[in-house]
């Protein structure tokens, strides 16, 4: 049965205050230690085997049997529990070490130098939120065109801290899909980032593209703004490589043409295709660093 | 403050945003913009997107945009005293 994107966290409150407190009283090792046992229950339970097999099964399409999918899941909740213990970590010790090469600090360098902001696609993989909180060799305010549920429990790493955040967050669900703040930050200049593989259920609003062997929705409205303030366009992945160190990698940069006001978003379809084929190379590599824990593939992904 | 017709408006609105079979002419000032011309949050982009390109105009914040979105009236005014060309 399909299950679509809900915005719950895969862990509840409790899970989220037993995170704290290892990492607060224990630090990033004791917490990692915990995590092996509590991911091993979290996963057996058959909820969460299910909404990780979503994905599994597509990644893994050749593996057979509930036992590959169940190392397949506990691999991939481990390290997603990883994450959330580092992104502890950065909250409660300011703790991360963002690696990135010279070659693509330069790129953001030279992208933002043009003076139209600049629009960073990601997706829900590797490190990403951590990154977008913690990364600074790119000049200029940051904001992630974000959506929240009131299910989500997932704690921000300046949340932890009590600081205020180094990155502002635009509601996606807000009036006129936060377009209003996305156009401001990118007349200052400022850096704008859109998780490229999930639309809300804004079915209207997205594009049908072939991930993993089938169609999914992303959405199409990063590439219409890309198009309509001629802001340059940068695909970026974090992938995670433990001990609270994450590398920085700019899969692909472009500029979106302007197909004008009355396009469909089957216009943008070649610039959705290069970020979605991106993402999957990116799962190739990083098979165990991809976190929709729901069914991208449903049915109605394919008129 | 540069005048700015209704009918200037809703030129420029039909040219660019699918109205999706709304009748330009039976709308007035009051009509309310997203239901009286069956816009959706797509277009809410393009509305943004419009006030720049043509009038060069940029929405300072979501609840000045709530008030300005709210009928063709609304809009038409808010062009008229902040339209820079």
């Amino acid at each position: 049965m399909a299950q679509n994107w809900t915005g719950k966290s895969l862990g509840n409150n409790f899970f989220q205050f037993l995170l704290r407190f290892f990492v607060k009283y224990g630090g990033r090792h004791i917490a990692y230690f915990i995590c092996y046992f509590v991911v091993l229950a979290y996963t057996l339970h058959p909820s969460v085997l299910k909404k990780a097999s979503f994905y599994l099964k597509r990644r893994f399409a050749n593996r057979r049997g509930l036992s590959g999918l169940f190392i397949d899941a506990y691999k991939l909740n481990l390290t997603f529990a990883k994450i959330l213990i580092d992104r502890a970590v950065f909250g409660i010790w300011g703790d991360i070490d963002i690696i990135s090469s010279e070659q693509d600090r330069q790129l953001c360098k030279d992208l933002l130098a043009k003076g139209k902001g600049l629009i960073i696609i990601t997706a829900h993989c590797g490190c990403w939120q951590t990154a977008m909180s913690a990364f600074d060799f790119m000049e200029g305010d940051k904001y992630v065109v974000y959506h929240k549920t009131k299910e989500d429990v997932d704690k921000h790493a300046h949340e932890l801290s009590g600081g205020v955040s180094p990155v502002k967050f635009i509601e996606s669900a807000s009036f006129c899909g936060g377009a209003i703040e996305i156009m401001r930050a990118l007349q200052n200049k400022g850096i704008v980032c859109f998780m490229g593989d999930r639309t809300y259920g804004a079915k209207n609003n997205s594009l049908a593209v072939d991930f993993l062997g089938a169609k999914i929705k992303v959405p199409y409205s990063p590439y219409r703004i890309a198009a309509a303030f001629e802001t340059p366009v940068a695909v970026i992945f974090f992938p995670y490589k433990e001990n609270g160190k994450v590398d920085s990698v700019i899969a692909k940069t472009f500029f979106v043409e302007d197909k004008g006001a009355k396009a469909k978003p089957v216009a943008y379809l070649k610039e959705a295709e290069k970020f979605i084929q991106s993402l999957q190379t990116f799962v190739e590599k990083y098979p165990y660093q991809f976190f929709n824990y729901y069914d991208l593939w449903t049915g109605d992904n394919n008129d | 403050m540069i005048e700015t017709s209704l009918d200037e408006v809703k030129k420029i609105l039909s040219e660019n945003l699918d109205a999706q079979g709304a009748d330009l002419n039976s709308l007035t000032e009051s009509s309310p913009l997203f239901e009286g011309l069956g816009l959706d949050s797509l277009d809410a982009i393009e509305l943004v997107v419009i006030l720049k390109k043509y009038y060069d105009i940029t929405i300072a914040n979501m609840d000045e945009g709530r008030e300005i979105f709210k009928t063709l009236g609304s809009l038409r005014a808010y062009i008229e005293n902040n339209r820079q060309k």
